[in-house]
């Protein structure tokens, strides 16, 4: 903190983030959300980045768009987001703090601030050249959307390819294109910078023994995920690119372009998120294809995330095939356009026919990483990604620049949401000073008190050009809304969303004395904030709004019979005016927040969390229920990638110890909790004493531990040790040199029934402690006895290292493990070698065991009070596994480090600052604002019947004191559930009650002359 | 029966079918015209009485429509949607109307297709199945 | 509480066919709480009928309302002006509510719209079971809290009988045996010995087969 005090006083309280994916979303979201100005630059045309490509994810198959999709237009609509598209930061000038960001705007060629999105322009367009965001798969015109849910939802011209024959000019009525547009140079203030551009995919065309890019039939991986992509080239049907046809045998090589490092094309590393989502699309494709059979070629199956083995074993029951073994080529049938693959099983050569073959090539840099790095005066590593830490993931070699995503490495979604998080909590730890200096507050007229009066509702009704006046009669709409009892009168508008419809909206307001209204028009998704916004400067209660969408679900999609279009849209004015009757002005009430966090366990996950919250200027309560700080870290020795946990155990104790914001208790556990999110009460037992505490947010780290073992000798014969004694035994360096023969265990009591998960960091730690025992004796035999080795990302690195140096691996099957036995000299470990398919004997002096990674001992029971649901495996489990890692259902409380999944030092630290930047997004605020369109309980009807307290998925509603259902409304989510539940309609939810849903019902069929047209 | 044309409402969540119907506009898939829509937040929301009442007002078909099971923005509201939808199904059986007439469906917010589909494939149901009883009146 | 259930729809619009208007009278209590008789069910009811009328082509007028317990004279006799304007009223009380009703509007014709079953409690969400037998002379103090009256298919009061086998009951391999689940619940609390006693017979006077019993409290009467 201190080292930053002399900028603090004249720090900028801006932030610009580079790169629109999520990684650069979820920086700018947290910042935004906690009093910083962002400007958040893409080089693309929509924000999306990598995952808007991508048809599901891993391991929950859920729907990448679904996830994307609000939280694109939550970054557009969040006012202290400045989205600037098609722009590169050019220059960074300045010192961390006070920065000059230079960057560089290339147009679109159409004006933002009138394009539609109606598409007309690109009906028109003759050119038509490959679409790149589909893999080449697809054609696009000169003007084009990136993708149907693009955010911004505007068009773009890519000048490159257009010919200039003016037709998109012509046909666009809102005048939005404009092909003299010039770039233009932006020099931007700013305290710091966040570096998130993504990644690139491998292009495996340029290894010529797979056949890609000659070979039509063979496919990258991220062709094959457009594919499935019901938006996608083929809607979602799987065809072979040589005659369209459904393939039934289709295999999947891994490691293309990764782990390889024979040419100057291959890579060194491990892409981290092939295996995933190589058997991620397996298992989609045959949902689409049922009879499909699916092969997939890999050399270690990396599943080393939270669930991913679990994934990857029902992938095997689902009929998915997996092989391990490295193809060296594909050949075609030049009369089938059939691929042929040879392949080794247990020692024999077999060769099979596929149709398709999909190349699982592997993560690259962005392409734009070197001009980024020398704009941005930072350095990149040996592979061409942003040179971070080993334990400080997103500080870059530059101060006050910050690093987040796939540009620090390959990494899946969920690391790379942690890492948005992370660098946001570090650009504001650097800039607490200024946070809110910069932060745009924006004020609106007094709002009328209009209740009790009868409605006066006004319908603007929107041609949107001719996207539904071309389609809808529009006047005839008009004319029927002006004829429905309560509407004042009905207005036509060629664009109501242009500048000047809505100054003509508010007007008319004024003029007519309007209290509703009502705009049919497009989507409530895209458009709702635009017009709540008009009618908030109008002075009406932003819910007095309703809209009809006649267009996306209406002119859009009934072509072809304009009359009955015209009825449904006139159907859905009725229904709107129908509940805009019913509406009640609702608003928002500030609650106070406690600005302090408690966070329950001191490992370096919790400490780390502690420390940022410290740095950013709030109080923190620190919790241990050890006599100790430092958690599992106190066990380790071994540097990681040249970084000492020793020396980083020490400083963070030193820190925490020292810093004025935060109070430790150590030998404390936390035995009640009460409140909401923004004000908790909670009483922690500290030896004898009780202490009561007063916070805003809870923070958990409770971290893991070594699971006991019960097999391999261990405790029976003392050459026998785990990991983390090993750690010791090395750190300590005693005797090592009088070894012999030292053989590691991998996946002990693991990856098996009753534990059916990888503990993650045993891999990377086995391979550092062989390569540590090389060190010390170069003469010791090492064995590793493994079943996937899963030195994902850099870690590789250590791998080919530890079998240069002679550490010899040996695969081993679950069904066949190595037997122990204590000799008098040595333990005597047999194992089958599928290699050299022989059983072999090895007699060790040390044997490794690489012990799971379980929870810490009564997490249960913490997870009971701070209502966070555990998983099968005793894991903490947050809000979404891709989005929301840090987040758990309950509002108000977070989770870090490894009571989440078991992680490295470095993921942890990423976690722990991750979820300061969630927790700062409350605690920067004074009050929280509640209320709008959340459940209110109307007590005099409670039965206290705890329907709702059982329904509610986020565990919000409680039986309060006078004995009837409380829900707090700054904890509720606003889903509804639990009024759909309540037995004795005691629950309604704000702006959805009963009868302003009934009344939308009627509005339909008292509108009968309008159905029959 | 040839020019019947349904009155069917579809309750759809505000995060996947509703997105999902955006979806098909912006694809200009063409389905069925005889849906009409009412966005709610989450298909969890979804009121028995409502549906009831849609029936009684002479709805020939209502839907439902959510997330993908395991997959709902909040977390599990289309698993009561879909229990409370085969409450009323029920109820409906008893009540002499065919409970075919109501329907569940799950689809994610980028199935835009899938969104033509079930229009198309309800409406296709319904039209099968005539007018609805409430309006055409028991034939004793 | 007391546990309910709807009767069937068309069993409720056969009570009330000559009618032309009724009132639906949902309870805010226990009927409420086991989710058969709250102002859901009572709308839900309101409606299911006015649609079978309006299908019969003889649309049935409801008005819908819900008191706080059918069981308090009170309660019941708050919603006179509305049970005036109606040809009969049906109750989504238990049969506790349904007679006072009754009891209350005399010349009103008070149907049930509910089949009251037992006194039990939720034991999960959407799942009840009976706990009480009201038998008026409780001996949980003697069975480590669990009841033989309600809990043994033959309420007996010395078992388990030749019937229990693997802990589970004759009658439905899915019930437990009470008298097992005594034994194991005694020997857990180390209490076997209440099982040796000797003990009377029970006083079965104080059940409900001598007529509809009474409970007093001198001091609350007014």
């Amino acid at each position: 903190m201190s080292e930053h005090a002399g900028v603090k006083t004249k720090a900028v309280g801006a932030v610009l983030v580079v790169g629109g994916g999520i990684a650069g979303m979820q920086a700018a979201s947290d910042l935004a959300e906690s009093g910083f100005l962002v400007y958040m630059i893409t080089f693309d045309d929509s924000l999306g980045g990598r995952m808007a490509k991508l048809d599901k994810t891993f391991p929950t198959n859920e729907c990448s768009m679904c996830l994307l999709g609000p939280k694109m237009t939550g970054s557009l609509n969040q006012v202290n987001i400045k989205l600037l598209t098609r722009a590169k930061l050019s220059n960074l000038l300045g010192q961390p703090g006070r920065f000059t960001a230079v960057v560089e705007r290339y147009p679109r060629y159409v004006d933002e601030s009138r394009c539609t999105g109606c598409g007309q322009c690109a009906e028109v367009c003759p050119v038509k050249v490959a679409d790149e965001f589909n893999g080449g798969l697809s054609q696009r015109r000169a003007i084009y959307k990136q993708f149907p849910q693009a955010v911004p939802n505007k068009f773009a011209i890519d000048k490159e390819n257009c010919i200039g024959c003016m037709k998109c000019v012509k046909v666009c009525t809102a005048k939005a294109i404009d092909h003299r547009q010039q770039p233009e140079i932006l020099e931007l203030s700013v305290g710091a910078v966040i570096l998130a551009p993504g990644f690139d995919s491998f292009d495996a065309s340029l290894l010529g023994e797979y056949g890609m890019g000659y070979y039509p039939n063979v496919v990258s991986n991220i062709q094959f995920e457009r594919m499935l992509s019901s938006t996608g080239p083929t809607g979602g049907r799987i065809y072979r690119p040589s005659d369209r046809k459904i393939p039934r045998r289709v295999a999947f090589i891994q490691c293309v372009g990764s782990r390889d490092y024979r040419n100057k094309y291959g890579a060194e590393y491990c892409s981290a998120v092939c295996c995933m989502a190589s058997v991620k699309e397996a298992v989609i494709a045959k949902e689409h294809h049922p009879e499909m059979e699916v092969t997939i070629f890999y050399l270690d199956m990396r599943a080393h995330g939270k669930n991913f083995d679990r994934y990857v074993n029902r992938a095997l029951a689902q009929g998915i095939k997996l092989q391990r073994c490295l193809i060296s080529s594909v050949k075609e049938d030049p009369a089938t356009g059939n691929l042929n693959v040879s392949y080794c099983e247990q020692g024999e050569v077999y060769t099979a026919d596929f149709d398709m073959v999909v190349l699982g090539a592997g993560v690259r840099p962005p392409g734009s990483a070197g001009q980024l790095a020398r704009s941005a005066g930072i350095e990149l590593n040996r592979y061409g990604f942003a040179r971070t830490g080993e334990f400080n993931p997103v500080e870059t070699t530059r101060p006050g620049v910050f690093a987040a995503g796939g540009f620090i490495g390959p990494r899946d979604i969920p690391e790379t949401v942690v890492n948005g998080s992370a660098a946001a909590a570090a650009a504001a730890e650097l800039l607490s000073a200024a946070r809110g200096s910069m932060e745009q507050v924006v004020r609106y007229p007094r709002e009328k008190d209009l209740q009790n009066r009868q409605p006066r509702v006004g319908v603007f009704v929107c041609c949107c050009g001719s996207n539904i006046a071309g389609v809808v009669d529009v006047p005839a709409v008009v004319k029927y809304a002006s004829s429905l009892p309560a509407v004042v009168n009905a207005w036509q508008f060629t664009y109501s969303c242009a500048q000047e419809s809505l100054q003509r909206v508010k007007e008319i307001i004024e003029q007519y004395q309007l209290n509703r209204v009502v705009v049919a028009a497009c989507s409530v998704r895209t458009h709702l904030p635009l017009f709540r916004e008009t009618l908030k400067q109008a002075g009406l209660n932003q819910y007095y709004l309703e809209m009809a969408n006649i267009r996306d679900q209406c002119s859009w999609v009934h072509r072809d019979y304009p009359r009955r279009a015209t009825a449904k849209a006139k159907d859905l004015v009725a229904m709107a005016v129908g509940k805009v009757c019913r509406n009640q002005p609702l608003h928002l009430e500030p609650v106070p927040v406690e600005q302090k966090a408690l966070v329950v366990g001191a490992g370096i996950a919790g400490m780390t969390a502690s420390l940022s919250l410290a740095d950013q200027g709030y109080g923190v309560y620190l919790v241990e229920r050890r006599p100790y700080l430092g958690g599992l870290l106190n066990r380790l020795y071994l540097p990681q990638r040249g970084e000492n946990p020793r020396d980083l155990l020490r400083q963070k104790i030193e820190a925490v110890i020292n810093h004025p914001n935060i109070t430790v208790y150590k030998e404390a556990e936390l035995t009640h909790l009460s409140g909401r999110i923004g004000s908790f009460h909670s009483t922690l037992q500290v030896g004898e004493k009780t202490v009561h505490l007063h916070h805003g947010v809870v923070i958990t780290a409770t971290g893991n531990c070594e699971a006991p073992v019960r097999g391999y000798l261990y405790g029976k014969d003392n050459r026998v040790i785990t990991r983390l004694e090993m750690e010791k035994y090395l750190g300590e360096n005693k005797n090592i040199d009088r070894l012999n023969t030292v053989v590691f265990i991998q996946c002990v009591e693991s990856r098996q029934q009753g534990r059916e998960y990888c503990s993650r960091t045993c891999c990377v730690q086995t391979v550092r402690q062989a390569l540590a025992l090389k060190e010390l004796n170069p003469g010791v035999n090492v064995y590793v006895l493994y079943r996937d080795v899963r030195t994902y990302g850099f870690m590789e690195r250590d791998y080919r290292l530890a079998r240069e140096k002679g550490v010899i691996f040996i695969n081993y099957d679950l069904d066949k493990p190595p037997v122990l036995r204590s000799g008098s000299e040595a333990v005597d470990v047999d194992v089958y070698d599928p290699a050299c398919r022989e059983e072999l004997q090895l007699a060790a002096e040390l044997v490794v065991l690489a012990t799971a990674a379980v929870p810490s001992e009564g997490v249960e029971k913490l997870a009971g009070l701070l209502k966070i649901p555990v998983n099968e495996d005793g894991f903490l489990v947050e809000t979404h596994a891709k989005l929301a890692p840090l987040d758990v259902p309950a509002p108000g409380v977070f989770i870090c480090g490894a009571a989440h999944s078991p992680q490295s030092i470095g993921e942890a630290m990423a976690q722990g600052r991750g979820a300061a930047a969630r927790a700062a997004t409350i605690l920067s605020k004074a009050h929280l604002l509640a209320g709008g369109a959340v459940a209110r309980v109307l007590p005099e009807k409670c039965a206290a019947c705890l329907t709702c307290v059982r329904v509610c998925p986020y565990g919000v509603p409680r039986i309060g004191t006078d004995n009837v259902a409380e829900i707090s409304a700054v904890q509720c989510q606003g889903c509804g559930t639990c009024a759909g539940a309540c037995p004795n309609r005691a629950i309604t939810l704000e702006h959805y009650r009963s009868e302003q849903l009934t009344e939308k019902v009627r509005a339909l069929f008292n509108g009968e002359v309008a159905s029959s047209g | 029966m040839g020019d019947f044309k349904p009155q069917i409402i579809a309750f759809c969540c505000y995060y996947c079918a509703y997105a999902a119907a955006d979806v098909a506009g912006s694809l200009r898939l063409q389905y069925a015209p005889e849906v009409r829509v009412i966005e709610i937040p989450c298909s969890g929301r979804v009121d028995p009485v409502v549906i009831l009442k849609a029936f009684e007002e002479g709805a020939d078909g209502v839907y439902v429509a959510g997330c993908l099971e395991g997959d709902c923005h909040f977390l599990k509201g289309n698993i009561r949607a879909r229990k409370r939808v085969e409450y009323i199904q029920k109820i409906l059986s008893e009540l002499g109307i065919e409970p075919e007439r109501l329907a569940m469906y799950n689809l994610s917010g980028a199935q835009g297709d899938r969104f033509a589909e079930i229009a198309d494939e309800f409406t296709a149901r319904i039209k099968k199945l005539g007018p609805s009883p409430v309006k055409v009146g028991d034939s004793l | 509480m007391i546990v309910a259930q709807p009767k069937p729809v068309k069993e409720v619009a056969d009570y009330i066919k000559e009618c032309a208007k009724v009132l639906v009278v949902g309870c805010s209590g226990c009927t409420s709480v086991c989710l058969a008789g709250g102002e859901t069910e009572a709308e839900i009811l309101a409606t299911a009928l006015r649609i079978l009328r309006k299908k019969q082509g003889r649309p049935l007028e409801t008005l819908v309302t819900t008191i706080t317990r059918q069981c308090d004279p009170e309660f019941v006799a708050g919603i006179a002006e509305k049970v005036s304007q109606v040809d009969a009223v049906v109750s989504l009380g238990c049969g506790v509510g349904v007679q006072f009703l009754a009891e209350h509007y005399p010349d009103k014709w008070v149907l049930p719209a509910l089949n009251t079953v037992f006194a039990g409690g939720t034991v999960q969400a959407g799942l009840w079971e009976e706990r009480c037998g009201l038998c008026g002379d409780c001996v949980l103090h003697l069975t480590g809290g669990i009841c033989p009256i309600t809990r043994c298919a033959k309420s007996i009061q010395n078992g388990p009988c030749g019937g229990s086998q693997n802990g589970k009951c004759e009658i439905n391999p899915d019930t437990p045996c009470a008298w097992h689940l005594i034994y194991e619940k005694l020997s857990a609390l180390g209490r076997l010995d209440l099982m040796l006693e000797y003990r009377p017979a029970k006083d079965w006077s104080k059940e409900r087969s001598g007529g509809p019993r009474l409970v007093q409290r001198k001091d609350a009467e007014l």
